[in-house]
């Protein structure tokens, strides 16, 4: 493998060096890669570098994926540690970045991590934590109640 | 940083992991999600992450016990390593009042014309039907049966589908799925003591093949006689498990799970008491849907299968 160093720069312009092999975890740069082997220089323009930051160092820990079961809770169990860090802004811009910069895993990571996030809330407190404008009318509110009077609930959920 | 700030598809790509225990407090957040949640591509994604789990021996059934219906998780991962499998409840089907009891009747809806068909007063439906891509299927003693719904709502039966075994009178018979895609079906030899499960190759209207899934001894689980006329069964087809749920001989009230594959596998797994001994568990695959259906304006509910 080559140890080709790429730079990558943010939108705000703060540069990181990295490995090539990690650059190209990143698939929006991979692609530039293919399409030109001798660019060193990467601009990307749609993320600031605090974000970049993370994502290399998502990246950085994913870059050599080894199958064993050992490796992959390990693995694992540093995702976890790692999403603990953000509170739910952060979140939301990490699944921008990730989208936008196209890591696969990362994108599935933080995806999973907002869902189990909602999952505990009414939605009053989603409305509320992840800033979501609540759009309906009076009457549509209860026309929504109505159409999902019976669900699934978790809350109430004795052994049967 | 708001969520209303990502685009459609990076919001449908979280809110698609939840799990139908959300849905209420999913489409009651915003109209977008509303919308987004009754999108066929995020159902499609559901199916999708359902049919992955599946695969890994993680499946999720719809269980109707004591006139409430509860969404299980079943999780057959690592038994070929001696892990034990595990059965647990996701949720329980409540309506906003906190009304759990549900009304069990068998009828047919059709989506053209938008209403129901009930089949009460016809014996030949005390039995479960199968739903597979849009026909149902009955067992019936000597041939299982085939039914497609007409746009004017007669319901017509198509020809009768032979089974790959001859049935003795006393011997058990019952019928289940693999997700939309294939029809299974158990067969308990009372008298020779042995249980076979086949799956269908192929399962259209009027032709059907089989093959064999497993063979299970039953000579040593002598106590073991399923009701299965009314229990009800699936099966892992990776790890050649069929998981049986029924009601103990003894006492008939003790619900209980029974997972059994080849070489003599058999685990026992109780599912709690019930108050009578009428009518046993009864468990369905469960395939996501967001298709809303209606009743007149006696009820409003969400199809499972």
């Amino acid at each position: 493998m080559s140890s080709n160093k790429i730079v990558l720069t943010s939108s705000d312009g703060e540069s990181f060096e990295v490995e090539e092999v990690v650059a190209r975890k990143l698939q929006i740069v991979g692609h530039m890669l293919e399409d030109d082997c001798v660019i060193n220089e990467i601009p990307l323009q749609n993320v600031t570098g605090d974000i970049l930051s993370m994502v290399i160092e998502y990246c950085k820990t994913h870059v050599d994926e080894e199958e064993s079961e050992e490796a992959q809770t390990k693995l694992k169990t540093w995702d976890e540690e790692f999403m603990k860090k953000f509170d739910i802004k952060t979140l939301l811009q990490i699944i921008l970045a990730a989208n936008y910069l196209n890591v696969k895993g990362l994108l599935d990571l933080v995806s999973q991590t907002i869902a189990d996030t909602i999952k505990d809330y009414t939605p009053e407190q989603i409305r509320e934590v992840f800033g979501v404008e609540n759009d309906y009318t009076e009457e549509e509110e209860a026309e929504v109640r109505k159409e999902n009077a019976w669900a699934f609930d978790e809350a109430d959920t004795p052994k049967p | 940083m708001a969520m209303s700030n990502l685009p459609r598809d990076l919001v449908e790509e979280v809110l698609s992991r939840l799990s139908v225990t959300s849905t209420r407090a999913v489409r009651s957040t915003c109209k977008k999600w509303n919308i987004i949640s009754k999108d066929e591509s995020f159902t499609t994604k559901h199916v999708a992450q359902a049919n992955a789990a599946a695969r890994e021996s993680e499946f999720q059934v719809v269980m109707m016990m004591e006139y409430k219906l509860y969404l299980m998780s079943v999780n057959l991962h690592g038994i070929e390593n001696n892990v034990d499998p595990s059965i647990e409840v996701k949720g329980k089907l409540i309506s906003l009042n906190i009304a759990d009891q549900i009304v069990y009747e068998i009828e047919i809806y059709n989506f053209n014309s938008d209403s129901w068909k009930a089949l009460y007063g016809d014996r030949r439906f005390f039995v479960h039907g199968v739903s597979l891509k849009g026909n149902t299927y009955w067992f019936a003693r000597e041939y299982v049966r085939y039914e497609g719904v007409q746009e004017v709502m007669n319901y017509r039966f198509g020809p009768r589908l032979p089974l790959p075994f001859d049935i003795f009178i006393i011997d058990n018979v019952s019928l289940s799925s693999v997700r939309e895609e294939q029809l299974v079906v158990l067969h308990h030899q009372w008298m020779k003591l042995r249980m076979e499960i086949w799956v269908s190759n192929k399962i259209e209207p009027n032709a059907v093949s089989w093959r064999k899934l497993l063979e299970v001894n039953m000579r040593p689980l002598p106590r073991y006689r399923f009701r299965l006329d009314h229990g009800s069964f699936f099966i892992d087809e990776k790890n050649k498990v069929v998981v049986v749920l029924d009601k103990d001989e003894e006492t008939e009230t003790r619900n209980l799970v029974y997972f059994i594959g080849e070489d003599g596998y058999f685990k026992e797994v109780e599912l709690g008491e019930s108050r009578g001994k009428n009518g046993s568990p009864f468990v369905s695959s469960y395939v996501p849907s967001s298709v809303q259906v209606s009743n007149s304006q006696r009820r409003q509910l969400t199809i499972f299968d």
